[in-house]
């Protein structure tokens, strides 16, 4: 992958460049600054910047009061959130490693998700919780995982993936608007990405999907890290006579499935693409939809999903790699789409 | 009761396990591709990742009359 992802993010004017985690940093930022009931809280989050620097310097900008270190418990991080977000504050609490959401997951799936439904509508959590994830770091099983189907299947929660540094902002402050608690899934690979984004960062619109490409021959649908490589796939493709329409989902929970279903009608065929297992994965719930729909009577070949093996990450790099899709995978899975039906 | 020398052997054979290790990291052969699907799950009589060939199923062609309609 190269070092900037241009022509990834279609709401980039062009007008600066950053990397993902100084955009997510940025956007917490003018968060904070906005609204003083915003603050950070999470491992390591404060005086030593985040695991992967993300915080940096924020303890120095917002003070301790604001960008708060805890102790090793997730349980505790999201319970905490879930207190201070009932009572009138908007946390951004902070999961080292997504595989972390494991020791959090009571708070997150029994409390943060189900306290509107089960006060009858009397009290909101205006929650955001930021995870990376994904594989590739060398990091091995337990740090490595992607992890958003087990997000997706909990009602009462959002689920927001971004896969350019203007969409980790925006989908951010979005999250940060939204009276739901909202999981971000961000990636570890994408962290040091350098990308083209507009002067400044505004609110995005959470279930709204993006179209990054255009293409008539196929439609592939990808999720994080999956979409740059979708997006080099496609371009590869093209070279080969091969239209591939790229589209990212960006918000997994709610789902923008009009915009799939439009592009699949058109193209007629569809590639799924995600890092996780294929097996109870997310790409199977788009799967089946796409089933159910009138778009299911104008495909030309069966649905197609490309995911990670149903494997633990391996810890040596050439494994790892293989664990999960690679641009090469996509480019002759979309190609045996076209070419074999 | 370990005395100071049994220690010094317990640590010293736990130094060497890990420079082993170490050395097999950095210096072993690449382990093949097929070896990702080792140790995922124990040994038992049904296979959790293909108890019944599913796999074979989706790729042998079974099922390919029903995929014609949507042709």
């Amino acid at each position: 992958m190269s070092t900037t992802q241009h022509n990834h993010d279609q709401q980039s004017t062009g007008a600066r460049e950053m990397t993902y985690s100084e955009a997510i940093r940025e956007a917490m930022a003018q968060a904070m600054t906005a609204d003083e009931r915003v603050f950070l809280m999470g491992e390591d989050v404060g005086l030593y910047g985040g695991a992967f620097g993300v915080e940096n310097d924020l303890i120095d900008r917002f003070g301790e009061h604001r960008v708060r270190d805890t102790t090793i418990s997730e349980l505790g991080i999201v319970g905490m959130g879930v207190g201070a977000a009932i009572t009138g504050l908007r946390p951004i609490v902070e999961i080292q490693f997504s595989d972390f959401t494991a020791q959090a997951m009571d708070q997150i799936a029994n409390q943060a998700a189900k306290l509107h439904f089960m006060v009858g509508g009397q009290a909101s959590v205006p929650l955001v919780i930021r995870a990376p994830g994904g594989s590739g770091t060398g990091a091995a099983a337990q740090h490595s995982q992607s992890l958003e189907a087990w997000f997706t299947a909990i009602p009462g929660l959002k689920v927001v993936m971004p896969s350019t540094a203007t969409d980790a902002a925006e989908l951010l402050l979005a999250a940060l608007e939204d009276p739901n608690p909202v999981i971000v899934l961000e990636n570890k690979l994408l962290y040091k990405q350098s990308f083209e984004v507009p002067e400044s960062f505004t609110a995005g619109r959470l279930g709204e999907g993006r179209i990054l490409r255009e293409g008539n021959d196929l439609t592939i649908v990808a999720t994080g890290i999956e979409v740059p490589r979708s997006l080099e796939a496609a371009a590869e493709l093209a070279e080969a006579g091969i239209e591939a329409e790229v589209i990212d989902p960006r918000t997994l929970k709610p789902l923008d499935l009009p915009l799939i279903l439009d592009s699949v009608t058109r193209t007629g065929r569809v590639l799924l693409v995600q890092e996780s297992v294929t097996f109870g994965g997310y790409m199977g719930e788009i799967a089946a939809s796409i089933a159910e729909s009138r778009a299911f009577g104008h495909l030309q070949a069966p649905v197609r999903r490309l995911c990670g093996m149903d494997i633990p990450i391996p810890y040596n790099p050439q494994l790892e790699k293989a664990a999960v899709p690679q641009v090469a995978d996509i480019v002759r899975e979309a190609t045996a789409l076209v070419k074999e039906w | 009761m370990l005395d100071q020398a049994g220690l010094d052997a317990v640590q010293a054979e736990a130094r060497d396990a890990i420079r082993q290790a170490v050395v097999f990291g950095t210096q072993g052969e690449e382990p093949d591709p097929g070896a990702l699907l080792d140790a995922v799950y124990a040994p038992s009589a049904v296979d959790a990742t293909d108890p019944r060939g599913a796999e074979e199923a989706l790729t042998s062609g079974a099922g390919l009359e029903h995929a014609e309609v949507a042709r």
